[in-house]
């Protein structure tokens, strides 16, 4: 059976359905919590919170193909509310220890993205960390691709910004 | 224009795709987030002061798709035997002293109806014995009935029903949503036979914020099979704790086994773990799953609940208990306080620790939990400072990595701190060979 399938009858209340869309997306989910949350502990937690939340509300996706958007969307979520309530520094963490023995432009990437919005770094995650195309996040949000799109350019400002340091100008 | 950002985004996500995730962890999580999805939409309040307590039992077991459900021939032949019964089956095929009953012509069809507007109640059929009443009923509605809950309900009958009731909840058939099917349990508090057999059922039944009221008379056509009591008192003893198994009373619905706690006892007993009855054949009957699994008569004393193996008939029946679990007496209480965030008493062992706190939640947390242990609710009663009950409405509990979380919700914030938790269940046993034969 057609993934999508699977998805329409989980939307119709079918438990083994959901359970495999679920797992179709575990991975990924998973690797967003972690991600926001920088440790295997919360992102545990955070799969738990995030399935409830999505068995309960699963009734009310209208497009069955945009569920995996749908149910990262809860997952950012969840994460932003938690990084709040926790009032955590994104740097910490193991994750982010991993990251800087590899590498440590990541880290300035990584604190570059907990400078943003939350809007601005849920759409940061879903083009690059999860691959979501500009039209798909346009129609999720109920806004022109073009709007999309110069939202992303001003992010990229931004980070460029970051990433230059203040007070230089950018020409390009 | 902006390949540097681009690339180093990229970069980012590579790194973070390249640890290893923890599958088995992920999928307990998954489990565990349904499961507590659907037992929200089960449970009824629960009155956890002296009365029923459930036992909920779940092990963190990866789900497969595969719906078929293993039952022998005879329970099949039964199941086909009845009009109707079919839809129930996931709620019974679990229980060998349900099964036993279904296979022994003990379930009694009803078979009578209300309709209002475009709903329909069906009492498909009953169970009685002296123990107590199984309702097993159905909603039908040209409508889809996904998102219908149960408000509430009562049994009649003119020499009264005293006060017992619990909702098995339904097993939600994705596939049928203009049918809601469930079982409602009641369970009498002492072992009663009517002379009366005629009942009436009334439910509330909500849906899309609108309630529906049936009110359905019907009359079970056979009266009860007499229940087998076994009158011991035989005081026994586990790592110097005592305790008298006072009776054991065999229903077809289940079996009751009331014990005595020596007031003496510096522990408090608090979960049997293992309690069981076996068969000369060694075949055993453990405690019920999913439902009621025990009952509060007083300070000392305690009925708790077993699978019945009423139809068996066998020779020889012994009960035994090997593992209990139990907590000095000081110990078995928690006292804390939200506001403060302070845990004020706790056992010794250190591992219950207190988390983050608000008048209106706690979070508890117990270390060095086997992951596929019982999950049990931690406390019964909770009491402020003045001595009230507060209400608990909601726990939610998971276990990963050794450690269980448990966050109980209150359901007022009125109320005075320090707070004192009743342990109901904790993970330090005491183990001996408890071996009582069951002879009249």
């Amino acid at each position: 059976m057609e993934e999508v399938e699977y998805v329409k009858r989980a939307i119709a209340g079918d438990d083994e359905a959901f359970l495999f869309v679920m797992q179709s997306h575990k991975e990924a989910l998973y690797r967003t919590a972690l991600a926001f949350l920088r440790n295997e502990h919360d992102a545990i937690e955070a799969m738990q919170e995030v399935t409830y939340r999505a068995y309960k509300k699963i009734h009310t996706v209208k497009e069955p193909t945009y569920m995996k958007t749908w149910i990262t969307r809860i997952m950012i979520n969840y994460c932003q509310d938690q990084l709040k309530r926790n009032k955590r520094m994104v740097i910490n963490g193991q994750l982010s220890e991993k990251l800087v023995m590899n590498d440590g432009s990541h880290l300035e990437l990584a604190e570059a993205l907990s400078t943003l919005t939350e809007e601005e770094q849920q759409l940061i995650y879903l083009k690059y960390f999860q691959d979501v195309k500009i039209k798909e996040i346009a129609l999720m949000e109920n806004i022109p691709e073009g709007t999309v799109k110069s939202r992303l350019h001003k992010i990229m400002k931004t980070l460029r910004q970051h990433f230059k340091g203040e007070g230089e100008v950018d020409h390009v | 224009m902006f390949e540097n950002e681009e690339e180093k985004l990229n970069d980012l996500r590579k790194q973070l795709n390249q640890t290893t995730i923890p599958e088995e962890h992920i999928d307990g999580a998954i489990f565990q987030g349904v499961e507590r999805a659907k037992r929200e939409k089960q449970y009824m309040k629960k009155k956890r002061t002296r009365g029923l307590w459930t036992l909920a039992v779940s092990a963190l077991v990866f789900i497969t798709l595969v719906t078929s459900i293993r039952v022998s021939p005879a329970f099949a032949n039964a199941v086909a035997a009845i009009p109707g019964l079919e839809k129930f089956v996931a709620l019974i095929h679990n229980d060998k002293g349900l099964t036993a009953v279904i296979e022994n012509d003990y379930y009694q069809n009803i078979g009578v109806s209300q309709t209002k507007k475009d709903m329909t109640l069906t009492i498909n059929g009953v169970i009685l014995d002296e123990s107590g009443m199984n309702i097993f009923y159905s909603l039908q509605s040209p409508q889809s009935l996904e998102k219908v809950t149960v408000d509430s309900f009562e049994l009649e009958n003119k020499e009264g029903i005293p006060p017992s009731s619990y909702s098995y909840g339904n097993m939600h058939d994705g596939k049928i949503i203009n049918e809601y099917n469930d079982r409602i349990d009641y369970h009498f508090p002492e072992p009663i036979t009517f002379i009366d057999l005629n009942f009436t059922f009334n439910i509330a039944v909500r849906l899309h914020g609108e309630v529906t009221t049936f009110s359905l008379p019907f009359e079970i056509p056979e009266n009860v099979k007499p229940s087998i009591k076994y009158t011991l008192n035989e005081e026994v003893e586990i790592e110097s704790q005592k305790f008298t198994i006072q009776e054991i009373t065999i229903h077809p619905l289940r079996v009751g086994i009331k014990v005595a706690f020596d007031p003496d006892n510096t522990m408090k007993i608090l979960q049997f773990e293992d309690m069981r009855l076996e068969d000369e054949n060694g075949e055993v009957w453990g405690s019920i799953m999913n439902g009621t699994s025990g009952r509060d008569i007083s300070d000392t004393e305690q009925i708790y609940y077993l699978q019945s193996n009423y139809f068996e008939k066998p020779k020889q029946l012994h009960l035994r208990i090997n593992k209990l679990q139990a907590l000095d007496k000081s110990e078995a209480v928690v006292i804390l306080d939200t506001e403060k965030n302070l845990l004020l008493n706790s056992p010794e062992d250190g591992r219950l620790q207190l988390g983050e706190s608000s008048k209106s939640q706690a979070e508890i947390f117990l270390t060095d939990v086997e992951d596929d242990s019982h999950m049990y609710n931690l406390f019964t009663t909770v009491t402020d400072a003045n001595g009230i009950v507060i209400d608990t409405p909601s726990t939610s509990m998971y276990t990963y990595e050794g450690e269980m979380h448990n966050t109980v919700d209150f359901g007022t914030t009125n109320y005075k701190n320090p707070l004192k938790l009743e342990i109901f269940a904790y993970p330090n046993t005491i183990e001996g060979d408890v071996r009582v034969e069951l002879k009249q």
